[in-house]
């Protein structure tokens, strides 16, 4: 990651040449995250993806996604702990998407997250501790099934554009896991055969909004 | 205790099945994927390593030969249909499916992967080599593999279930799958799998 940022701040879009840099080069190259434009950054849909898991009967992790959301980080580099994040989610783009697999319905239905009562899943950030250059713990309020509960996630940005070479905007990347507990929220179904422990992991990029 | 919560109590101790992590306590023999428990799951670098692109393949078998008190002569088979490819963008799909330099499934509809050494690293994991076939080449890849467990399902017949979760990485280069590796696409797939399997 730290290899890439310094990279892509000499380079345009040379990935190739970028694959070949080593840690000892990394080294010479401080990234420069306070190249990086203040302001208003968007969520770029078609490259981000949203992935939970539960552990089912202790015997492999039960994996699944959603594929509709939305996120917008409002960030100053030079004061990163200021950062706010929101994020929405709609439930019912949940997909298991498995071969005879009608269990995507019951997920969206009331014995889970009950979509029709709850149509959205929202996460505000209310606090950002940096850990380093470029990780921080992220925590926020989940708001899901009517309860509101706080939830930490670990996030690394894990590339960014200070300038794209398209579209001469900022981009940034990021990768982020959490876990909470679903009881915690109420969400106690099938507790005998899936843990109460969801673990979220998060890839996506931004991109500056610039109006 | 109220004898109402207490058969509660009862019940919810008998129906929760304890599974085991003693690989030699294990369930032996021939197993097959149970596909309503199974992901298989990738990524890979992308913009220039801005972001890890993330999807998955929807439909896969697999056959597995479970030795637990001799893991080195256990053997895995899997075979997953390309066309199952799923980004949650259809276009996208439709592209990796179609691409002769990528997917390239029309001309090659399944990717296999067939165990050729499996070579324990731990009481419940191994290194598990084998060959993997994906646009019809084929070479060598290999998975970290961990035993998570087994257990008698009586929501699946009664039958012993043993889970895994495994990682590994190829150059998808190295299958000549090599689209966009000089636009911002990593060349090093990254594959997640879980998977239980049920006992003929």
């Amino acid at each position: 990651m730290r290899i890439l940022a310094g990279c892509l701040a000499a380079l345009a879009f040379a990935a190739s040449a970028c694959a070949q840099d080593t840690d000892a080069a990394a080294a010479d190259v401080a990234p420069a995250t306070a190249d990086i434009p203040a302001g208003r950054y968007v969520l770029d849909p078609r490259h981000a993806s949203l992935l939970w898991q539960v552990k089912h009967m202790d015997l492999s992790y039960y994996t699944a996604r959603f594929t509709r959301f939305t996120a917008t980080l409002d960030i100053n580099p030079a004061e990163p702990e200021t950062a706010r994040l929101t994020a929405v989610i709609d439930p019912t783009s949940v997909g298991i998407d498995l071969p005879g697999e009608t269990f995507d319905a019951e997920l969206r239905g009331a014995r889970y997250f009950n979509a029709a009562s709850f149509p959205e899943i929202t996460f505000t950030s209310t606090s950002l501790e940096m850990t380093s250059d470029t990780t921080a713990k992220v925590t926020g309020d989940l708001a899901f099934l009517g309860v509101t509960k706080p939830v930490t996630l670990d996030a690394e940005l894990t590339g960014f554009y200070a300038e794209h070479p398209f579209s001469k905007k900022g981009a940034l990347g990021f990768h982020a896991e959490g876990t909470f507990a679903r009881s915690d929220f109420g969400l106690t179904t099938s507790s005998m055969i899936a843990g109460d422990e969801v673990r979220i992991i998060v890839n996506a990029e931004f991109q500056e909004k610039t109006e | 205790m109220r004898p109402a919560l207490l058969s509660l109590v009862l019940l919810a101790a008998a129906c929760a099945p304890v599974p085991s992590v003693d690989l030699a306590g294990a369930p032996s023999g021939a197993f097959k994927l149970d596909p309503e428990h199974g992901s298989l799951v990738f990524s890979l670098s992308h913009g220039g390593g801005l972001s890890r692109y993330v999807a998955r393949f929807d439909r896969f078998d697999a056959a597995l030969d479970f030795d637990p008190e001799h893991p080195e002569a256990s053997k895995v088979e899997a075979v997953i249909e390309a066309a199952s490819v799923s980004t949650a963008n259809p276009p996208l799909d439709a592209a990796l499916i179609g691409q002769a330099n990528l997917l390239d499934a029309e001309r090659h509809p399944q990717i296999t992967f067939r165990s050729t050494q499996v070579t324990p690293t731990g009481p419940a994991s191994a290194r598990v080599t084998g060959e993997l076939t994906l646009r019809g080449v084929s070479r060598p890849v290999t998975l970290e593999v961990v035993y998570n467990g087994g257990a008698r399902d009586p929501l699946r017949g009664g039958k012993q279930v043993i889970g895994f979760s495994a990682t590994g990485a190829f150059p998808r280069s190295d299958f000549g799958a090599d689209a966009f590796v000089n636009f911002g696409v990593g060349d090093e797939v990254a594959v997640s799998i879980q998977a239980e399997f049920i006992r003929r």
